[in-house]
């Protein structure tokens, strides 16, 4: 007997589609992995031993698929194979929005952050925090998007997640520190109630 | 939660003042707010050099404005790593789904590996 059905592997797949679609940025490249993924899984369906979710061990995979699609050939997100790779060419840097030329703070860096930094009490409050996370996200250039989910979310080292981004590592903490100061600020517009 | 965004307001009285008086001093010795925030981010990706870690913690020490700003970014990723398979589960689902015949073609491919949904069951 096998620990799951091929019914149950793809009933993941449209979870996993939306996942690798969001890292790799197009339809056949994201199609073609989560096929990889689900071949993969299948073959190998006698080493699920089950102590994990289906779906949780699934995305493990896919998380491997990606950084070997991008290893590969050296392959960046698409449409941005032209794009700059040094931090110094992607144009407005958010902290200059956010201090003034002395390096002081426009506007107050702590109103509205209670709900961000209080530990959320149940998985409802935490799952809006995520989803206002990921519609902030959803405002940053797409290799940048990519580099910030590999690290902060897929837990890549910062090299790793540079090379699958297409960045230098040297760019790789000025543009994380970008994007971090880019959500932050996101997040406090939208979260406004007083700390 | 509340939503549409909003500009926050600006910083206490008493920090603007003392920008006033020490920011041009502090911009000069890498002491600013700015170089602070800098630095609070990349002590997420590499260990500071003692020379950052002593400014980082010197500004720590002296500014409550931004004392709280290394936690902001620690329940960021916080928030994020914990649901780190909020994708697989669906919560932050973008709506996209796979073409049905995509879906038949790795159906097949599955079946070539040895197994139909028939043959599971």
């Amino acid at each position: 007997m096998t620990p799951f059905t091929s019914d149950q592997l793809m009933s993941e797949a449209d979870r996993l589609f939306a996942y690798a679609l969001k890292r790799v940025g197009d339809r056949h490249r994201a199609e073609d992995l989560v096929q990889d993924v689900l071949v993969a899984a299948w073959e190998g369906r006698e080493s699920f031993d089950g102590r994990s979710k289906l779906g949780t061990w699934l995305v493990g995979i896919m998380k491997f698929k990606i950084l070997d699609h991008y290893r590969a050939k050296k392959r960046t997100p698409t449409d941005l194979a032209s794009a700059p790779l040094d931090h110094e060419d992607w144009g407005d840097d958010p902290l200059d929005h956010l201090f003034d030329k002395q390096g002081a703070w426009k506007t107050d860096p702590n109103y509205g952050m209670k709900a961000v930094v209080e530990t959320p009490a149940n998985d409802a409050e935490r799952g809006d925090i995520m989803q206002l996370i990921h519609r902030c996200m959803e405002g940053l250039p797409e290799r940048l998007r990519l580099l910030f989910t590999m690290r902060e979310i897929d837990q890549l080292a910062v090299p790793e997640a540079a090379a699958a981004a297409g960045v230098t590592p040297g760019s790789a903490a000025v543009l994380l520190t970008r994007a971090r100061h880019q959500l932050r600020a996101c997040l406090q517009r939208h979260q406004i109630d007083p700390p | 939660m509340s939503c549409p965004a909003e500009t926050p307001p600006p910083p206490p009285r008493g920090y603007r003042f003392v920008q006033t008086m020490m920011g041009p001093l502090m911009k000069r010795l890498g002491l600013s707010c700015r170089e602070f925030a800098e630095l609070a981010s990349l002590r997420m990706d590499r260990p500071l050099t003692r020379s950052e870690a002593m400014r980082f913690r010197f500004h720590s020490l002296m500014c409550s404005v931004c004392r709280r700003l290394p936690g902001q970014f620690e329940a960021m990723r916080s928030v994020l790593r914990s649901c780190a398979v909020c994708d697989s589960q669906g919560i932050t689902s973008s709506g996209e789904i796979l073409d049905s015949a995509v879906k038949e073609r790795i159906l097949a491919s599955l079946g070539s590996f040895g197994g139909t949904r028939r043959e599971d069951e």
